[in-house]
């Protein structure tokens, strides 16, 4: 047995963690696309290569006609330089498509990963993030990175050969030509480090305030009619407009810095040429140029700087990159509250289910929810969890589902820890219908076929008569086709939980948890439920939780709680008889 | 390319976005400027007067100067701008929201909502403030370069600028494609994006059944169908800058040889055909300025399509009633009530009369689906019935206006919903203005004084997004001591104990009584404990009301509410 391991305590209360951006983990994620990679620089460095010598060309020809050529003679040169365009062109857009599918394959990749980071974080991550703000770095943050993997790469290496080709170039015309372009070129690489730490400082924030306004909008557009009723109208918007507010403030000045970059790189390009042309002149005059070849200068001139000006341009948003991507680190790199221990399945599990001295605690600074809970369920018995709201019943119910660890004591089906299960098999084995029923916006066949998508019309139908579910969702208007609306908005409350739990029973899995599954059903229903279960013949080994004593009184054994503990066990009948906190909670 | 609805949205940031066209059409005259006195400085220099080709020179670099100030103003002006307008259109989008109110959001898919909200708004920030000016900027700018080179070689000039004419209409040719690949594009965006908010906000439920794999496999799935949307469009977007590109280089590279042509044959001087050199590249700058700035805006156009359409969206139910209500315990009358929902074919309600009696408490009662909730939506006007009225002291409620009956409602819903924040902040939310101590007032109204004060900061404990950070039956304590403190005439609870023990069920039932005498009360619950002390009870089955009488008095009728009672108690015995 594995009690021994000490568990992740997840802590509800602190707010986020420091981003930070692993080095190297956006490069790494560039593997598998090394091919498209290479051949996405290529193009790159072709269109560029193909507009030099364009340019290189046009200026001999400027220099031969200065040189005094007849104009005759100037026209193969002519057809050459317009034949230059066209692979350049197409050079260009090679390489633009090969850099985008790989970036967007890159961002499909991410979000994918994203997601099952998500669904292994689950819940307890879920207790301290928004759901507006995942849903921005999942979406928002991620397609920032297209600015990285379509945008920057290819820049880069253009930026880092041909600089230094008409560097050499112009040393080769004339040293002095080298020595004035030079200083220019180094300067230019250099902004985007300028206002580095100003312009890191500003990036994060403008990505956390873009996450707050997500959440607030969030709220905003799940809680309206709370807003409407409680008239609270002018008190959201402020609410959204403080979040969209701080949103632009970062942004404002991001924008200004930009504008910054963006001026000290075209200055020092304009420097940089007029600085080697007023060189180049100087040599035309002691003689040491030929004039011809002041055109080519101002050639070079120009073309030294145009990759490293699309390279600032894009690397202005280098910061907006770092914490995009530290965000989404942020999820990926979060240790999950349990994790998985056992690589095999166990041969047989007995639907047995033990508490063993199970204590727990949501964060490290909080009471503990449950503690040193023991009670037993034999296969095929139903046991109820009684006690006052706030007890620790639902949390019993989240440790049976390895939500999460106990902190001390274990958890056992069929004599095995579930930290010992392999989270496959611990699935198939429980499953639950939680206190607050999720539909998603898809069918009710959908819906109910979740888990198991292979499940038969038949089958669905019977889960649903069990659930007594059927005969309502056949009086919809396209029956098991029906839509349910977001969060099954089209239905009604005791709807909505037959269908969690016909969903649940689908799944054919021999442990359920029902955890208030009934609360919004009215008696007939309730007894009918549960008068389908029982006929579907002892094949659950149940944990209910109710309020009710209609259902209560239909478990085998009871479990009283109080503030986290177990008072008593027993049988209905006999806890009214004998425990007179048992008849306090129900109000005899 | 510009777009009616978005030109129609920029009115707050006029100021700042003319200051940003007034920066870039002097930033393309700096550029104009520095060409011609490079070219002086290079006829100079090759003429041999080196001194007035460094003060040309000087002069050049006294415009780049003046051209990074004028640089970083525009980016500036155009920022600012497009933030005036983003946060105007913002707010209007969001009180837009609230006059659809309940019924559209239901509709609607949050998600969906949510990118209408703040991705289509964060759309149209460059659209704004860098494509909009830089139409006119290029306009202006690209004019102006012509005429300076029409002034050195007509020809050329001739040819620049219909390479220029042709590459700011290529792309024309490829807008049905662009569109349609923009509209895939952000079609695909809205519906992922609801997609993960649904998966994140879904995620206990499919790991409670063990469907998360499933659900991942699926969300996959759109994720690369999205990976095909962009790559297609960045296909066509590619394709049609490469045509700028291609008109662009080609039409430099024709002025130059043209220039080195007409200088060969003895058209042209030196000075000229190094001005044509120069000026040549920019004025194709306006043109790939333009493409430039029209692709980092271009998310905006479809993005302007989901703004326009929720602008287009009209309520569900008119907001046109002026009658005003006294404030005191209301008498509320369903007459005859029929009511569909859009896309069903029976009716949730067929026929319902009944009446809250003033300053009384009134249960309605009935299986699952009978219409309960239905009753409350039509009370608060999430829609309008089908046939039939609702009569609010006498008055049709169609004649009071919304805020005016929302004002004398306060609501526990079924499906409890709680902010981000605090205990405090969300108990405070049910009215404005309140102190502490009414806060916690309520709260002990509503049995949640003792649960909150043990919480690790009280009253002041952030509680999680929809409180996830809180037990059931707290969730449904606060939301009661929200109604509460709302102190509203009418207090309407649906199934608001569903989710709490008996015995504090008691205690909110009691604290109810004592705040009962001045309130007309609405209650729905299925344990029928809780609607006991009721004075009225009305049996809902099927929309349509079975039976409706005092609590005793259909006890001893024997019909359907009996039978109920008598149902819960075989079941508690
Ligand atoms: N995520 C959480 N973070 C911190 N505390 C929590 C969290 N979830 C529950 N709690 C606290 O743990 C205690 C037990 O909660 P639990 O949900 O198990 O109660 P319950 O018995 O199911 O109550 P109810 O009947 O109201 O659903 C409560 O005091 C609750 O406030
Ligand atoms: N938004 C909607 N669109 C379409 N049909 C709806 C919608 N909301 C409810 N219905 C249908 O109207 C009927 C009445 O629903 P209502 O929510 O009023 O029931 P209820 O009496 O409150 O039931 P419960 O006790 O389960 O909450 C149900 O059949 C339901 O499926
Ligand atoms: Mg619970
Ligand atoms: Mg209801």
């Amino acid at each position: 047995m594995t009690t021994a391991v000490t568990p992740v305590q997840p802590e509800s209360r602190t707010p986020t963690e420091p981003a930070s951006v692993r080095r190297g983990a956006l490069l790494s994620l560039l593997r598998p696309q090394r091919g498209r990679l290479a051949a996405a620089i290529g193009c790159g460095l072709l269109d560029q290569g193909f507009a030099l010598a364009a340019a290189l060309l046009g200026a001999a020809l400027v220099g031969r006609a200065l040189n005094g050529e007849s104009a005759g003679a100037l026209v193969p040169g002519l057809i050459l330089l317009a034949a230059l365009v066209l692979p350049k062109v197409l050079a260009a857009w090679a390489e633009s498509y090969l850099a985008h599918d790989l970036a967007f394959r890159v961002l499909a990749e991410l979000r994918d990963r994203c997601y099952r980071k998500l669904a292994a974080l689950t819940p307890g991550y879920l207790l301290r993030r928004r759901s507006g703000d995942i849903g921005a770095t999942a979406m928002a943050d991620v397609e920032i990175l297209e600015l990285f993997f379509a945008h920057s790469l290819t820049p880069l290496v253009v930026a880092a050969s041909v600089p230094p080709a008409c560097l050499v170039a112009a040393f080769w015309l004339h040293p002095l030509v080298g020595a004035a372009l030079l200083p220019a070129v180094v300067a230019m690489a250099t902004v985007p480090f300028w206002l580095r730490r100003r312009s890191a400082a500003q990036a994060e924030r403008m990505r956390e305030a873009a996450g707050e306004a997500a959440s607030e909008a969030v709220d905003a557009v799940q809680g309206l009619s709370e807003t409407l009723v409680f008239g609270r109208q002018e008190h959201q918007a402020a609410r959204l407009n403080a979040a969209t507010g701080r949103l632009n403030r970062a942004s404002r000045a991001h924008r200004s810095r930009g504008g910054v970059e963006k001026a000290a790189g075209d200055a020092i390009a304009a420097v940089g040429l007029i600085a080697v042309l007023l060189v180049a002149l100087s040599l035309v005059n002691t003689g040491s140029l030929a004039a011809d070849q002041v055109v080519i200068v101002a050639v070079l001139g120009g073309f030294a700087f145009l990759p490293l000006m699309s390279l600032v341009d894009t690397w202005r948003e280098l910061s907006t990159i770092r914490a995009a991507a530290a965000r989404l680190l942020r999820i990926l790199d979060a240790p999950p509250d349990v994790v998985e221990q056992a690589a095999r399945p166990v041969a047989r599990i007995e639907p047995e289910v033990t508490f063993d001295q199970v204590t727990f605690r949501y964060g490290p600074d909080l009471p503990d929810a449950v503690s040193e809970v023991s009670f037993t369920i034999p296969a095929g018995r139903t046991v109820a969890l009684a006690g006052h709201s706030g007890a620790g019943k639902s949390t019993c119910a989240s440790l049976l589902l390895r939500h999460w660890d106990a902190s001390a004591g274990s958890v056992r089906i069929g004599g095995h820890d579930l930290r010992d299960l392999p989270f496959d098999q611990l699935r198939s084995t429980v499953v639950a219908v939680p206190q607050d029923t999720y539909l998603f916006a898809m069918s009710v066949r959908d819906n109910l076929r979740l888990a198991r998508p292979d499940a038969t019309d038949a089958e669905v139908e019977q889960a649903a008569r069990t659930a007594c579910a059927h005969d309502f969702v056949t009086a919809l208007p396209d029956g098991y086709d029906t839509l349910v609306g977001e969060r099954g908005a089209h239905l009604s409350g005791g709807q909505r939980q037959r269908l969690a739990i016909a969903r649940a029973l689908l799944t054919r899995a021999p442990v359920l948890v029902l955890d208030e599954a009934v609360s919004n059903l009215d008696a007939d229903s309730e007894a009918a439920i549960d008068e389908a279960l029982r006929a579907a013949g002892g094949r659950h080994t149940t944990l209910v939780v109710a309020h009710r004593p209609s259902t209560l009184r239909t478990a085998d054994t009871v479990v009283l709680m109080n503030a986290g503990r177990v008072v008593d066990i027993g049988h209905h009948d006999d806890l009214l008889t004998r425990s007179p906190e048992y008849r306090r909670l129900l109000a005899r | 390319m510009v777009n009616r609805t978005l030109l129609g949205l920029i009115r707050p940031g006029r100021h700042w976005l003319a200051l940003a066209v007034l920066a870039g059409v002097l930033v393309s005259a700096t550029y104009a400027g520095q060409s011609l006195l490079l070219t002086a400085a290079v006829a100079q220099g090759i003429g041999g007067d080196l001194t007035a080709a460094v003060l040309a020179g000087c002069g050049a670099l006294a415009l780049v100067a003046i051209r990074a100030l004028l640089v970083w103003a525009r980016e500036v002006a155009s920022a600012r701008g497009a933030e005036d307008v983003k946060a105007a259109l913002r707010d209007r989008l969001y009180r837009h929201l609230l006059t659809l109110g309940p019924g559209y959001v239901s509709e609607a898919r949050t998600g969906g909502v949510l990118t209408t909200l703040v991705d289509s708004v964060e759309a149209i920030d460059r659209y704004v403030g860098v494509f909009l000016p830089q139409v006119l900027i290029s306009v202006l700018g690209g004019l102006g370069i012509v005429a300076v080179l029409a002034w050195i070689d007509p020809a050329v000039a001739v040819l620049v600028a219909v390479t220029a004419m042709l590459a700011a209409a290529a792309p024309r040719l490829m807008r049905r494609r662009m569109r349609d690949g923009l509209t895939a594009f952000f079609t695909g965006w809205k519906g992922l994006s609801a997609d993960y908010l649904d998966a994140v906000q879904g995620l206990p439920t499919l790991k409670a059944v063990g469907a998360d794999e499933r659900f991942g496999a699926g969300l996959s799935a759109k994720a690369w169908a999205f990976h095909r949307d962009s790559l297609r469009f960045t296909v066509v977007s590619t394709v049609s800058a490469g045509f700028v590109g291609f008109f662009a280089a080609l039409g430099t590279a024709a002025a130059v040889g043209l220039g080195a042509w007409q200088y060969a044959s003895g058209a042209l001087s030196l000075t000229s055909v190094f001005a044509v050199l120069l000026l040549s590249r920019e004025a194709f700058r306006p043109v790939t300025d333009l493409m430039a700035a029209f692709h980092a805006g271009q998310g905006a156009l479809p993005a302007a399509h989901g703004i326009a359409g929720l602008l287009a969206a009209r309520p569900a139910v008119a907001d046109t009633g002026a009658a005003s209500l006294p404030g005191t315990p209301p008498e509320v009358t369903f007459e005859d009530v029929t009511f569909t929902y859009p896309g069903r074919d029976r009716p949730a309600l067929d026929g319902v009369s009944l009446r809250l009696a003033a300053g009384r408490t009134t249960a309605v009662v009935g299986p699952s689906g009978a219409g309960k909730s239905t009753l409350i939506r039509l009370l608060l006007r999430h829609a309008d019935p089908t046939g039939g009225r609702v009569l609010f002291d006498g008055v049709d409620l169609r004649d009071v206006a919304l805020s005016e009956l929302r004002s004398n409602v306060a609501l526990v819903s079924q499906e409890v919903y709680l902010f981000h924040g605090t205990v405090a902040d969300n108990i405070a939310y049910g009215r404005a203005g309140v102190s502490r101590a009414e806060i916690e007032r309520a709260a002990r109204a509503a049995h949640a004084h003792a649960f909150v004060a043990e919480l690790p900061d009280g009253y002041d404990t952030m509680i999680g997004e929809r409180g996830v950070r809180l037990s059931g039956g707290q969730r449904q304590r606060l939301a009661i001591a929200r109604a509460l403190l709302a102190d509203a005439p009418l207090l309407i609870l649906d199934e608001a104990t569903s989710s709490v023990d008996v015995a504090a069920e008691r205690a909110v039932v009691e604290a109810l009584e004592r705040v009962r005498a001045d309130r007309t009360v609405l209650v729905i619950a299925h344990r029928l404990s809780t609607v006991a002390d009721a004075d009225h009870v009305v049996v809902l089955s099927e929309g349509q009301v079975a039976e409706s009488a005092a609590p005793g008095e259909l006890l001893t009728a024997g019909g359907a509410y009996a039978r109920l009672v008598a149902r819960q108690q075989e079941g508690a015995a």
